[in-house]
């Protein structure tokens, strides 16, 4: 019986641990990739943020509240396209 | 980079819908590979190296369950049948126990698990049915085979030395499928060599196929040439069993039960071959962002911010 039990125990051994690493690296892979979807949230939240703020500096730097001076007044953009001076109509009136 | 890609959800998208949204089942886009869509297609690869649902569905998790279970309980069966409720033989006495397992652990490497990798290996290169489904599923099986290779030597040696007198002969069905477990261990360790998702997967496609040719030589090996190890007991020329009897209930029983424990394995090893193909894709992702956010940041613009706009 001595060839039989160990043929016995050496399969049915090797299977079981075969098994039990399979589980093993099944765990530890979901933990990566729970702990790397985690990282991307995060990593999006503050790129959110860095948006944000970049968002907030731009309006914080726009002329907010200051008189209209000349360059602030519109133009019109189909008289200069022709060499129509400002003021004048499309046909060069003044 | 997420945001040039089309169907930029494909990991939870079924397959036909990726593919309707230029993501083929693998992950890549229509576009070619150079300029913009090299970029997007990298970012896909990454992505879409998921190409499944990330958490499988409680319909399958319940089949794997009820698999395992079944399969338990029919190893536990054969063990019980083998070991004390079956006669000696006539011949061999108790060491015809060792062939109730031998015989199974044998069928699942050679035939169904190197089969199965043969044939997810040829879909894969099939260009119709390309999918990295298809390379999953071959690597799950190889390394499940291989493991039933190894066993397949061990027992049979185990058996052989009390009946042969010798632990190993160059016998030609031994040697063909220690030749046979060499190969597949060449499969394992091609798959660990660093490369695109689907280079690899064509190699390893490619390999698998060239390794299968070994598995009709074992088979035949007993007809083809003088072995020392017998002929097929139920597989034979005539398809007549030479085993009857409770022995042969109990040895069809142990076939039934390593088929069960094989397919139960597939799908456990399968979804680690998932997790680990996602957690290569994140660690490929996160990379790209932070060479990106280098590109992007003034203090390395120089040059290197200079395709900043295609991605």
């Amino acid at each position: 019986m001595k060839y039989v039990d160990w043929g016995y125990a050496i399969a049915f051994g090797v299977l079981f641990l075969y098994v039990v690493s399979l589980f093993v690296r099944r765990r530890r892979l979901e933990r990566a990739v729970a702990i790397a979807e985690q990282d991307r949230a995060e990593q999006d939240r503050a790129e959110q943020d860095r948006a944000e703020q970049d968002r907030a500096e731009q309006d914080r730097a726009a002329p907010h509240g200051r008189p209209a001076g000349p360059d602030d007044q519109p133009r019109d953009v189909a008289s200069q396209v022709v060499g129509v001076p400002d003021g004048a109509d499309r046909d060069g009136r003044a | 980079m997420t945001t040039t890609v089309p169907g930029g959800a494909e990991g939870t998208m079924p397959a036909p819908e990726r593919a309707a949204n230029g993501v083929d089942p693998v992950g890549h886009t229509a576009g070619g590979a150079d300029g913009d869509a090299g970029r997007e297609r990298v970012g896909d690869l990454a992505r879409g190296a998921a190409g499944v649902p990330s958490r499988p569905s409680a319909r399958n998790v319940m089949v794997v369950r009820w698999l395992g279970i079944s399969a338990a309980v029919s190893l536990v069966a054969t063990v019980w049948l083998g070991l004390w409720v079956t006669p000696p033989d006539k011949v061999q006495g108790d060491l015809v126990r060792l062939l109730y397992i031998h015989p199974p652990i044998a069928w699942v490497a050679l035939y169904l698990a190197f089969g199965l990798s043969a044939l997810a290996s040829l879909l894969y290169l099939w260009r119709r049915t390309r999918s990295l489904f298809w390379d999953r599923v071959a690597a799950a099986s190889v390394e499940i085979g291989v493991v039933f290779n190894a066993l397949t030597l061990v027992t049979g040696s185990l058996w052989g030395r009390p009946t042969w007198g010798v632990w190993w002969t160059w016998d030609a069905r031994l040697t063909s499928t220690a030749l046979l477990l060499i190969l597949f261990l060449g499969y394992l360790a091609l798959r660990r060599v660093p490369a695109d998702p689907e280079v690899r997967a064509k190699r390893c496609a490619v390999a698998a196929l060239v390794a299968f040719v070994d598995v009709p030589i074992v088979h035949f090996s007993v007809v083809w040439w003088q072995t020392l190890h017998q002929g097929a007991t139920v597989l034979n020329a005539n398809l007549s069993p030479t085993v009857h009897g409770s022995m042969a209930w109990t040895l069809l029983l142990g076939f039934v039960a390593m088929t069960l424990l094989f397919a139960w394995m597939v799908a456990v090893r399968y979804r680690v071959e998932v997790l680990a193909d996602q957690v290569g894709g994140e660690e490929l992702e996160v990379s790209l962002a932070e060479r990106r956010a280098e590109g992007s940041d003034p203090a390395h613009a120089d040059g290197a911010g200079t395709d900043r706009g295609a991605s």
